[in-house]
């Protein structure tokens, strides 16, 4: 819990990188700043970088390229930021190999969450080898995109979660057959900084039930445990 | 004179030419039947061709040779005259059949001293009638009247209208073809025309007049296509450009340690980013987009009710749990946010239904405030158009596009939006999209 994360913060703009990564490193993160996508080669010489938050607009090579080529090379996490927010522009940068994606302007708060988020799913699955930290989770024929924060049920249909579900049904979906407290699925979803409580998780836990539930009154895929706890059932497998 | 028969004229280009083709004909006719008319004695002098004209010319020659000549000349004539069937007659047969066409031409070019009678089976066609003319002299001839061979076709007034219904037939016909049809082309281009939906060009084919406008139709379609996107475009782009700024103001708010005003910058930063998304989504609305997909409504309206009323707000969703349905879901998801937004600014109280209808879907959000005048209502779905006319931006967050923009949602999605008045008070904004 003390690991303090390397960010690499690609961003031409110098204020909004300065102002970025003086709120990271607030939040216990060390970071490098980068002016542009020159520099990225020699900086991954010389350090061993956690994740990379990479701003698209940038002058010289296009932050979409750059992202294509860093993920050529390595598995680093990637995190782009852009102006532009509509649909094809996130399938886009995601195709290109991005694990999220934030809109300007963006709350400083929503980069931190999404930074963690990512790193959580990067140690999930490099510790257990059953979950690949793949884009897109199913179970028992539902289909989870955490690139495009999509839900969709096995005959197709989207599913609209919002932002705190998603958050809820992604870290179920990572530990899947593993009774969960109320106080983990806390920590792991907002964190405690976000004035998360364990009663708004029995809230979450019986929207998501209503959405995804065959039968709400009798779940099936989300099990509640009489110690306190939840536990999700199905297999879960990444594409 | 003029302007009050314009109101008995035909309204189609194709009723026009039939009745200008009529009016000809009706003309023609008045013309020569005055002048048959006028003529009339002239014309019934003339002999009628065939049989009686070789009948009159028989007996003219018969009484101009002595009797004695006579027989001889008879055997001639029966030869140079074999239709009539000439023949010595006895007596002066009682006349049975009074109205013969050419026994009366025959008493009136021969004259009175000659006794023409026609008898016979009275039948109507003529046939087996036999002419007696008594000579003045006294000799007697009779002569066969055949069947006149009927005219070509029952007679000149049918053969008249045969022809007025055969070229109108054609000319109504030409008439919708090169002329109706390429006009009724351009209104559907025309009233089919919109900046973002690339439709084909008016086909520039048929006479030249119709080509030139279809050629100018197609060019003022692309001029006023190349303005529209223009100034898209520049909207777009002044709309990204401002994000930097925001972010970087969003992001120096982190750190204000006076709570106070950081949460004053934070909300109008917010409302900042917020006019703008409206905006850009309003320009993006005009253009074409990705694919649709498939959607749980009923989910979708339940999760923005839950979002709102986790933020405090009275929403109520009475519907199925789940109702799949074809589109956009960000757009609706949006366009659903902004009514409910709206009913709780201006009522407090919101509540949305979802039903299925035979066409579709229904989604009616309805609030108990003040509700909309029916005369505003139209006005209403322009977009920037607020219920009070304040420009003040002071303590309120809604800029006037919440209405338009679902009502472009909905039409995009090939379905429509309504404002309704809700029962006893209040606005119900009724939304039905296809399924």
């Amino acid at each position: 819990m003390t690991f303090q994360p390397h960010i690499l913060v690609v961003e031409d703009d110098r204020e909004i990188n300065a102002l970025i990564a003086r709120y990271l490193r607030d939040n216990d993160c060390r970071v490098t700043s980068a002016p542009d996508g020159r520099d990225i080669e020699s900086l991954r010489e010389t350090n061993r970088f956690d994740l990379i938050v990479l701003d698209i607009m940038l002058p010289g090579e296009d932050g979409l390229s750059l992202c294509r080529r860093l993920r050529e090379r390595s598995h680093v996490p990637i995190i782009i930021l852009t102006a532009k927010g509509q649909e094809v522009d996130r399938v886009i940068g995601l195709e290109m190999g991005a694990d999220d994606y934030l809109t300007k302007p963006f709350s400083p708060r929503e980069l931190l969450a999404r930074i963690r988020a990512v790193l959580r799913r990067m140690r999930a699955g490099a510790m257990i080898a059953a979950i690949p930290p793949e884009r897109i989770l199913s179970f028992d024929g539902w289909t989870v995109d955490r690139g495009l924060r999509e839900l969709r049920c096995p005959k197709g249909v989207r599913i609209a979660l919002t932002g705190a579900e998603f958050e809820l049904l992604q870290v179920l979906c990572e530990r899947p057959g593993r009774v969960l407290s109320r106080d983990q699925l806390v920590d792991l979803t907002q964190g405690r900084a976000a004035g998360a409580y364990e009663r708004s998780v029995d809230i979450l836990i019986s929207r998501l039930r209503r959405k995804i539930e065959r039968d709400p009154h009798h779940p099936e895929m989300i099990k509640t445990v009489r110690s306190g706890g939840y536990l999700f059932t199905p297999s879960v497998s990444g594409k | 004179m003029i302007r009050p028969l314009r109101a008995f004229l035909p309204d189609r280009i194709g009723v026009q030419i039939a009745l200008l083709i009529v009016a000809s004909l009706v003309v023609i006719h008045l013309v020569i039947g005055a002048f048959l008319f006028w003529n009339r004695n002239e014309l019934q002098r003339r002999p009628p061709p065939g049989p009686a004209g070789e009948v009159a010319s028989a007996i003219r020659l018969l009484t101009a040779v002595p009797k004695a000549d006579r027989p001889l000349l008879m055997q001639q004539l029966r030869n140079a005259f074999p239709r009539v069937d000439l023949a010595d007659g006895t007596e002066l047969a009682a006349e049975t059949i009074q109205r013969d066409r050419r026994a009366d031409f025959l008493r009136r070019d021969l004259g009175p001293q000659f006794q023409v009678a026609v008898h016979g089976s009275g039948a109507s066609d003529g046939q087996n009638n036999r002419m007696t003319i008594r000579l003045p002299d006294g000799d007697i001839l009779t002569a066969g009247l055949a069947l006149e061979s009927p005219p070509p076709f029952l007679g000149p007034v049918i053969a008249t209208l045969m022809f007025i219904f055969v070229s109108i037939s054609l000319l109504a016909l030409w008439a919708a073809r090169a002329l109706a049809a390429p006009l009724r082309r351009f209104v559907n281009a025309a009233e089919a025309f919109s900046p973002d939906v690339s439709q084909a060009p008016v086909p520039e084919q048929g006479p030249f007049e119709i080509r030139a406008a279809a050629k100018a139709l197609n060019r003022l379609t692309h001029r006023i296509k190349g303005l529209i996107e223009d100034r898209t475009r520049l909207l777009a782009a002044m709309g990204h450009d401002l994000r930097t700024p925001i972010t970087r103001m969003r992001l120096r708010s982190e750190f204000i340690e006076d709570h106070g005003l950081r949460g004053q910058m934070l909300r109008d930063l917010d409302q900042m980013r917020r006019m703008i998304d409206a905006a850009l989504t309003h320009l993006r609305e005009r253009r074409s987009r990705e694919a649709k997909t498939g959607l749980d409504i009923a989910v979708l309206l339940q999760t923005v009710c839950e979002e709102f009323r986790d933020l405090g707000g009275d929403v109520r969703y009475e519907g199925p749990a789940h109702l799949a349905v074809s589109g956009w879901p960000d757009d609706l998801q949006r366009a659903f946010s902004n009514l409910i937004d709206n009913a709780l600014r201006y009522a407090g109280r919101a509540t949305v239904r979802l039903s299925s209808i035979p066409q579709g879907v229904r989604i009616d959000v309805e609030d108990n405030g003040p509700g909309i005048p029916h005369a505003d209502k139209p006005r209403m779905l322009e977009p920037f158009t607020r219920g009070d006319d304040a420009r003040g931006m002071n303590d309120t967050t809604g800029f006037g596009l919440g209405l338009s923009i679902a009502n472009s949602v909905a039409r995009a999605h090939d379905g429509g939006l309504l404002l309704l008045d809700a029962d006893p008070a209040g606005l119900l904004v009724r939304i039905e999209l296809p399924a």
